[in-house]
């Protein structure tokens, strides 16, 4: 859900539902990455409700854009990790047996 | 897209594996992405775990909905978790959420005939699906078989009866700590300590053996030869 003003598509507050702090520190962290970015926070605006408002502000792009671009981002960062730590995992494994077979 | 260049991709290092216990370095990250990481261990992880159970008999002294409650925290070897369904998205079930798809099936009999205490343990637990079965905590190498039991649910003196039958499905840790495959999941942040080494040639031996104590933790240590 958007809250914006439709003359000023830069600035908007989006509220999750069925969200916490999981997902909305993650894509604030990586909407503060993005250079188009001004301002960004999230609030919880009470705990027992499922709910999380993102304010983002940009330097003239439609703030709905960067948002769904920060989210894109985070995707891309949570798959190297994933692929990176199957790679560390093979590693390590592979190089355990090594020591014990020596 | 301009966000690219100030992307930056994690690195992993593995430091410690076993088969319950992981110790891993995440470097070029934010705290905010390692909490993620582990709040969703913790909470959105699915496992499978006894969710309905239908009691028959039960004579012992832990009344039906005490032992249903140890039933459910009975930890289930759960690979099958991600290709099974949750109940009450399953369409193949006739609404009772039973179908094989989205469930498991366990029974239990257990009935105490001699005068010795008999111990009902996850050992006892019969599952209809063999690759869904009470985590075996045993260990390996076999010292004593006492340990080997399993957890227990309940104890039964003589003529005491249990039988019951429970079904145990998909589910998260958000709903119920049941479904939590973790135990424990913390992060820290590691400290870089470097020593100024040229100050460290200032110092006598005894300042640097009392430097090296002075810290609450053993971190420190002076190699013999070098002095250092």
């Amino acid at each position: 859900m958007e809250h914006g003003s439709l003359q000023d598509p830069s600035r908007a507050t989006f509220s999750f539902v069925d969200e916490d702090h999981t997902l909305a520190n993650a894509v604030r962290f990586t909407l503060n990455q993005d250079p188009r970015v001004s301002f960004c926070g999230y609030s919880i605006p009470h705990p027992s409700d499922a709910r999380v408002n993102i304010r983002v502000q940009t330097t003239g792009d439609p703030a709905r854009e960067v948002l769904k671009d920060g989210c894109q981002n985070l995707m891309l960062m949570c798959h190297h990790v994933r692929s990176t730590f199957d790679k560390a995992v093979g590693d390590y494994r592979t190089n355990t047996t090594e020591m014990e077979n020596d | 897209m301009e966000g690219v260049s100030y992307q930056r991709f994690p690195k992993v290092k593995i430091r410690e594996l076993k088969g319950d216990y992981v110790k891993f370095e995440l470097r070029d990250t934010d705290a905010s992405i390692a909490n993620a990481l582990r709040r969703v261990m913790i909470a959105e992880v699915p496992t499978i775990a006894i969710d309905l159970v239908e009691i028959e008999v039960n004579s012992s002294v832990l009344n039906d909905e005490f032992i249903a409650h140890r039933l459910g925290l009975i930890p289930l070897t759960s690979e099958r978790a991600m290709s099974m369904r949750f109940s009450r998205d399953c369409d193949a079930c006739d609404g009772d959420g039973q179908c094989e798809y989205c469930s498991v099936e366990f029974h239990l009999r257990a009935k105490c005939i001699s005068d010795q205490t008999l111990d009902v343990t996850s050992k006892d637990l019969y599952s209809s699906d063999h690759t869904v079965v009470p985590v075996d905590f045993s260990d390996p190498a076999g010292y004593d078989s006492s340990e080997q039991k399993g957890i227990i649910i309940v104890k039964l003196r003589r003529g005491q009866e249990l039988r019951l039958r429970a079904i145990a499905r998909k589910g998260i840790g958000k709903d119920h700590a049941k479904w939590s495959p973790a135990a424990t999941v913390t992060f820290m942040y590691e400290p870089d300590i470097h020593i100024n080494e040229d100050l460290m040639e200032t110092l006598t031996l005894e300042e640097k053996q009392s430097w090296v104590e002075s810290s609450p933790t053993k971190v420190f240590d002076i190699d013999p030869v070098t002095q250092q």
